[in-house]
């Protein structure tokens, strides 16, 4: 994946450069990692105290508000706003996420691994 | 066993301090599984993909089932309730105990003092 150029601050990523699990440059130290396709783990790893920052994707609005419920209950600092980075429309960046993000990503990519006929029940009949 | 009057009060205070402790380790126990809630009820809010309460409440059950230290800490409330009861049992038995003991040396010494009282009025003390 090409490193995003701009110095100031990183450009939306488009659906299509979305790589699970590589590591991109975002610029000024920063190093990203998309655990799932809804969810980017972003590090400063060259610094003495790593800082961490994980973004969620939301394409509606509602559902990404009421995750914030489930977050602020939780206890997370977070900024929920329009995508400046995520590919989806709506972002929710969390400080310092510790656990959250990887198991967040683990069940998103469940979710996308799994078929249709994961989800049914198949029903076969012996004559 | 029964100890001597004396030792209970150091007893039931031991016994007290281990259902404290039992206590402690519960609530810890309850905070980490409050916590793997969350955590659950934070990955049904996450999937956008779920429709309704009852695939909610499923995918809820699922993200728990496949958390091995959910049923370890689950069990482990499970023993520690059964801990604590058979604790509470054994501190009030040693305040019961300290009770009779308490109440027998009353009796023990009203019984004296009613036979001191006896050899008097017969004129057999000294």
């Amino acid at each position: 994946m090409k490193p995003i150029l701009n110095h100031h601050k990183p450009k939306r990523i488009r659906p299509d450069q979305v790589r699970v699990g590589r590591f991109f440059s975002l610029q000024q130290g920063r190093v990203g990692q998309f655990l799932s396709p809804r969810v980017l783990l972003v590090r400063k790893p060259f610094q003495h105290q790593v800082v961490e920052r994980c973004y969620f994707g939301f394409d509606s609005l509602y559902q990404a508000w009421k995750f914030t419920e489930k977050i602020a209950h939780n206890g997370c600092y977070f900024r929920l706003d329009r995508s400046r980075v995520m590919p989806q429309r709506y972002e929710i960046e969390i400080f310092n996420p510790g656990e959250i993000a990887r198991l967040l990503a683990f069940w998103d990519r469940h979710e996308a691994h799994s078929t249709p006929s994961d989800t049914s029940i198949n029903v076969s009949i012996v004559a | 066993m029964r100890f001597i009057l004396n030792q209970y009060p150091a007893a039931i205070a031991q016994a007290a301090q281990a259902v404290n402790e039992i206590d402690h380790r519960i609530n810890d126990t309850k905070h980490h599984l409050a916590k793997m809630d969350g955590n659950a009820e934070m990955v049904v809010a996450f999937d956008v993909t779920l429709k309704n309460d009852n695939q909610r409440k499923a995918r809820r059950f699922e993200v728990l089932q496949a958390n091995l230290e959910y049923e370890k800490a689950t069990k482990t409330l499970n023993r520690l309730t059964t801990d604590r009861a058979n604790a509470m049992a054994m501190l009030e038995q040693l305040r019961n105990e300290f009770h009779v003991g308490k109440l027998e040396a009353q009796t023990a010494m009203a019984d004296k003092l009613v036979g001191t009282d006896l050899h008097e009025m017969v004129g057999l003390s000294a």
